[in-house]
């Protein structure tokens, strides 16, 4: 097989369709009310430092990806352990997403079918995607994200006629500390979760081109979640959006124009599902890749099908029920997931930059 | 449900771990082997309706312990 390689627009499509996955129907978290969407713009804004930490990872070392770099920087059995907490998060999180998938497929169209059944329709075409490789996925989400900023203009135009401007006020009504907990949230789910993405740095183009990805996709991405969450909180207000499973559906579903177009909350979640195929794929690459290079295996390929169905039984056991899951998505994930998306990488930066800085000082000194 | 599963696994293997031996690859079949055993216990514990425990409960009560 050769080098794999996706281009910067490619590659800006997945970190797009990855970070506005299942935030989009799952909503933001939940506790500001009608001051959401503030918590979003802070936490948009608080992601773009993180971004220019993983993009200076790509500059220090190039070629590399997450596993590559662990390796490299803490040496084979501490790079190793590291690398196995990575192949967890990224196993998790895509089973975390199936699930969502599940629990609403389960909840809203598909309530007499077993919840196994569609996760693992969604997660075999996740294996043939990452079978076929980055490129492939690449090429389909830049595809899809087009598909999907059709869906989500068309859906936000027609909601307009049932806005209620008064849901927005009073701005600010319980005080800042909700918001600076929802900007917690925001910032673990999603945009910080795009730390998956290091697991596939190796197939971006030159040098340098991690911080145009990273901060484009977080921006275009942060506008997108922002743009929703503001139309759900429009149309539904905050109290009954906090009380929602999956508010996205419930607000599209109040759309009707001239009593002729009316039930349209199906092609929302036509959205729903092809992000959450390229998060879900994005999630079983990075963790076939882990597997590879701590097995030192030819090919992540060899494990895909394995991995992906381990996923998908996993998602089946992984919580409980539906309140279990919200729980865990809005109250412990943004603590359990601050370890991968910042301790880890932070301390892989500093040690990158130490390494980087002594090779230049021993080169300097080979000349002299 | 179980005979459908030893069906079904019985064609995986063929195609995904005894593919990658025949190819000579070694390494990559037993890495492949070990996933198709946890994977396989898994579907099987599943299609026999056993009580799988979930990690979400340990993350949980750790995460609580912690904060």
């Amino acid at each position: 097989m050769g080098k794999e390689n996706i281009p910067a627009g490619q590659s800006i499509s997945i970190a797009v369709l990855f970070i506005i996955g299942s935030s989009l129907f799952m909503g933001a978290s939940g506790q500001s009310g009608n001051s959401s969407w503030i918590a979003i713009i802070l936490a948009m804004l608080l992601a773009l430092p993180l971004m220019l930490i993983y993009a200076r990872l790509h500059v220090l070392l190039p070629g590399k990806d997450l596993f590559d770099m662990l390796i490299l920087v803490f040496g084979a059995v501490a790079g190793r352990v590291l690398s196995c907490l990575y192949i967890w998060y990224a196993l998790h999180l895509g089973s975390l997403v199936l699930r969502n998938f599940g629990e609403f497929g389960k909840s809203v169209p598909l309530t007499s079918t077993p919840m196994l059944a569609p996760m693992l329709i969604i997660g075999l075409l996740c294996v043939w995607v990452v079978k076929g490789g980055i490129e492939v996925l690449g090429r389909s989400s830049k595809f899809l994200l087009l598909f999907t900023f059709g869906v989500i203009v068309v859906v936000q135009l027609l909601s307009i006629p049932k806005f209620q401007f008064h849901h927005l006020l009073p701005v600010l009504d319980s005080g800042w500390k909700p918001v600076f907990t929802d900007m917690m949230g925001s910032f673990t789910f999603p945009f910080a979760e795009i730390v998956v993405f290091l697991g596939a740095f190796h197939a971006l183009p030159q040098k340098g081109s991690a911080v145009r990805i990273l901060i484009s996709g977080t921006l275009i991405a942060g506008v997108i979640i922002l743009l929703v969450t503001i139309r759900n909180l429009l149309v539904l207000g905050p109290d009954l959006l906090s009380s929602l499973y999956f508010p996205s559906y419930v607000a599209v579903s109040r759309i009707n124009i001239g009593d002729f177009l009316t039930r349209i909350e199906g092609s929302s979640a036509i959205v729903f599902v092809t992000t959450l195929f390229v998060k879900v794929s994005l999630c079983l690459y990075a963790a076939c890749n882990g597997v590879a290079k701590v097995f030192k295996l030819s090919s992540y390929r060899s494990v895909v099908l394995q991995m992906g169905l381990i996923m998908v039984y996993f998602a089946d056991f992984i919580y409980k029920d539906i309140m279990q899951m919200d729980y865990f998505a809005h109250h412990i994930y943004k603590i359990y997931a601050l370890p991968f998306q910042v301790v880890i990488p932070v301390i892989l930066w500093i040690a990158a930059e130490i390494l980087a800085r002594k090779k230049i000082r021993k080169q300097k000194t080979a000349q002299n | 449900m179980v005979i459908y599963l030893l069906l079904i696994y019985a064609i995986i293997v063929v195609i995904d771990p005894y593919g990658l031996l025949k190819q000579g690859k070694k390494r990559d079949f037993y890495v492949c082997s070990a996933l198709c055993l946890v994977s396989f216990s898994l579907a099987f514990a599943l299609s026999m309706h056993w009580d799988i425990p979930s990690p979400s409960p340990t993350i949980i009560y750790m995460v609580k312990k912690l904060f």
